[in-house]
């Protein structure tokens, strides 16, 4: 396949059949409402979409069929242009020892070919009222995590992730955010002009979002916190939508265009616990999302002058990103 | 309903209507959530009618007659309870479930859906009712979970509904809505509704005007606090977005749900580009105000100025016996 000669970094979307691998794709990076994934037929042949917002946010995702055979004679070119392999388990089909075959299957052939590769495996659709309680989620994460390291324990050391996601709430978001900033080899530096930003600043926390996805691609060292970053990416929403019916120009922008370009959009959220949230259109399609505390807020001109100056360091990442540079995902050595 | 001076409004009397399963009672909670006094006291066991005492812009009361729709309910309501129901309404609402008619523009009360004859017959009853005891109420008919049809058709289905509604009651001025509980149709039905219910509601605009004309504005909102339900508003430009206003209403009351999610709300909120900034932010005790300045030699301080100063216009207004300036 073509899609696997480029050196755009790439996801592999894998899994068994009717997992929600299409849904999520959906939903997360074509703005699809989840009720509508319903109608969504089952996927017969690989698909591939493309994001494409800047220098930074560039990506394509490969969505396999459940039916797709991994063996020997797989290409070897699939996995070797691959950052991440995201593996999604449908939580609601129990057992899930087949599942787990197959995770470990595309695991081994893919960790052979390209050491290189992450995997995220998605333990998905715990919404609904069986997945109502935490200690469940904690319990099942735990059981399909120790079920396969223990299969794979001597054979790959491979970087494996887990997460228990749906569409239906912010944590698949949440999920993607993580495995779109493994595809950003420039993060250690965003994360480092995070971390300046906020110390000096005086801000709680800081996040680098992409507006139309809203994943974060960046976010400074502070842990983060789910209800935060839920809190964050709701503010958006509100921005762009309140800037959608005034903030059009006369000719009425499209939909696109009105999201990503305006360099001037900015929002300011008072809470009424003693923070705020602070907005700030860094690039197109980024936003930085600042959290504050009320009396950090005195002396905004200076805190603009040092989000300015984050700006920057943004547009030097970018020019040098732009420059060609050898292939990021190397196979062997 | 005679708001003369300073005294309290009795409240006014909104009957809501519907059968079963209309969705009365998710639009209620959507609406006034959290906001809802429930008024435990169930006047008529017998009759399974909900009262709720809920209060608009401070003063307002609404005293929503919540109808419970079984059918059974729906036979006493016109007979043993009429009176007692339909006497000094100032609103009535009806609520019913719209149906696509698969047969395309036939006539809803001849088709097979006799779903649709029963609500005609109830209205019909209702109306009925309302003419004897409460002739000069408002009616508003909600054609509801509009969003059950498919999106070609919803025109059609409405325009339908809307005509045979008002055959039933002719000579009633019968305001129709579609909505559904999934969009911002549902706030501008309900705003409307409200709308409907402020006395004095053209001195307030005129007072809105002038706000707007001295910070040179390109259109200052009112909205109830807890509902985010439009009061009033002037513009002195003309906008591209009719729909605007209940539009807004949806964004804050989603943001509102988020905050609530981590345990606060929202004070104020300002969003701007280089095309616009608007700010929310609240206005007197029961109200927050929006404001839309397009201007960008106007510097938001000059407007926040401007609205501390409005503020204490209204609070002079109400002292002096303004009866509107009671109800923000």
């Amino acid at each position: 396949e073509d899609v696997a000669a480029d050196d755009t970094p790439k996801v592999l979307l894998c899994g068994p059949h009717r997992g929600g691998k299409t849904s999520i794709l959906k939903v997360v990076f074509q703005k699809m409402s989840p009720h509508e994934t319903l109608f969504l037929e089952s996927t017969q042949k690989a698909e591939v979409t493309s994001v494409n917002r800047n220098a930074l946010v560039r990506f394509k995702v490969l969505d396999l069929p459940g039916s797709t055979v991994f063996d020997d004679n797989t290409d070897p070119m699939l996995f070797s242009r691959t950052g991440v392999v995201v593996f999604v388990i449908d939580a609601q089909e129990e057992p899930y020892a087949e599942a787990l075959a197959l995770a470990k299957k595309i695991i081994e052939l893919a960790h052979k070919i390209n050491p290189k590769i992450s995997f995220d495996i998605l333990i998905h659709k715990v919404d609904g009222d069986q997945f109502f309680s935490d200690d469940h989620k904690t319990e099942i994460q735990r059981d399909i995590h120790s079920k396969l390291t223990e299969e794979l324990q001597d054979k790959v050391d491979a970087q494996i992730s887990f997460h228990c996601t749906s569409i239906y709430d912010h944590t698949i978001f949440e999920a993607f955010s993580k495995v779109v900033q493994k595809l950003i080899p420039q993060l250690p530096v965003l994360e480092q002009c995070l971390d300046y930003l906020i110390t000096n600043s005086r801000m709680e926390k800081a996040y680098l979002f992409d507006i139309v996805s809203k994943v974060y691609i960046a976010s400074d060292p502070q842990p983060v916190d789910l209800q935060s970053y839920e809190l964050c990416s709701d503010m958006i929403d509100v921005v762009i939508d309140v800037s959608c019916i005034y903030g059009m120009t006369e000719d009425g922008l499209a939909l696109a265009s009105c999201l990503g370009s305006d360099a001037k959009s900015s929002c300011v959220i008072h809470l009424n616990n003693g923070t705020l949230l602070y907005l700030r259109e860094v690039d197109r399609c980024l936003a930085l999302v600042c959290i504050l505390r009320e009396e950090n807020f005195d002396r905004q001109h200076l805190l603009d002058y040092n989000i300015k100056v984050f700006k920057d360091a943004l547009a030097e990442i970018f020019s040098v990103s732009q420059r060609p540079t050898q292939s990021f995902v190397s196979s062997g050595s | 309903r005679d708001s003369g001076g300073m005294a309290q409004p009795q409240g006014a009397k909104v009957l809501l209507m519907g059968r079963a399963g209309a969705g009365k009672t998710s639009m209620k909670s959507i609406i006034f959530a959290n906001y809802l006094a429930r008024d435990t006291n169930r006047l008529h066991q017998t009759n399974y009618i909900e009262h709720s005492s809920l209060r608009f812009l401070g003063n307002l009361r609404l005293n929503l007659w919540d109808c419970g729709g079984q059918d059974v309910f729906m036979e006493n309501y016109f007979e043993s309870q009429r009176e007692t129901i339909f006497q000094n309404a100032e609103v009535l609402i009806y609520v019913l479930v719209a149906v696509s008619d698969k047969r395309g523009s036939a006539d809803l009360s001849k088709s097979s859906g006799s779903e649709n004859a029963k609500d005609l017959n109830y209205f019909a009853h209702a109306m009925d009712s309302l003419r004897q005891f409460s002739k000069s109420a408002r009616v508003f008919c909600l054609i509801h979970k509009l969003d059950l049809v498919h999106e070609s058709k919803r025109e059609e289905v409405l325009r339908n509904y809307e005509r045979d509604l008002v055959n039933t009651a002719p000579g009633v001025n019968i305001k129709c809505f579609g909505t559904s509980i999934w969009d911002e149709t549902l706030f501008k039905a309900w705003s409307q509704i409200v709308y409907s219910l402020i006395p004095d509601i053209n001195q307030l605009e005129r007072q809105l005007e002038h706000i707007c004309k001295v910070c040179e504005a390109d259109e200052v909102v009112l909205f109830e606090k807890n509902t985010f339900l439009l009061i009033s508003h002037s513009s002195r430009r003309n906008m591209q977005d009719s729909h605007r206003f209940e539009k807004i209403s949806n964004i804050v009351k989603q943001f509102k749900l988020s905050c609530a999610k981590v345990k606060t709300s929202f004070r104020s909120f300002q969003v701007k580009n280089s095309l616009f900034a608007a700010t929310i932010e609240p206005f007197l005790q029961h109200s927050f105000v929006m404001i839309v300045v397009s201007d960008p030699q106007i510097h938001g301080a000059a407007t926040s100025a401007n609205l501390w100063a409005a503020r204490s216009h209204f609070a002079e207004l109400a002292k002096a016996g303004a009866p509107f300036g009671a109800h923000l």
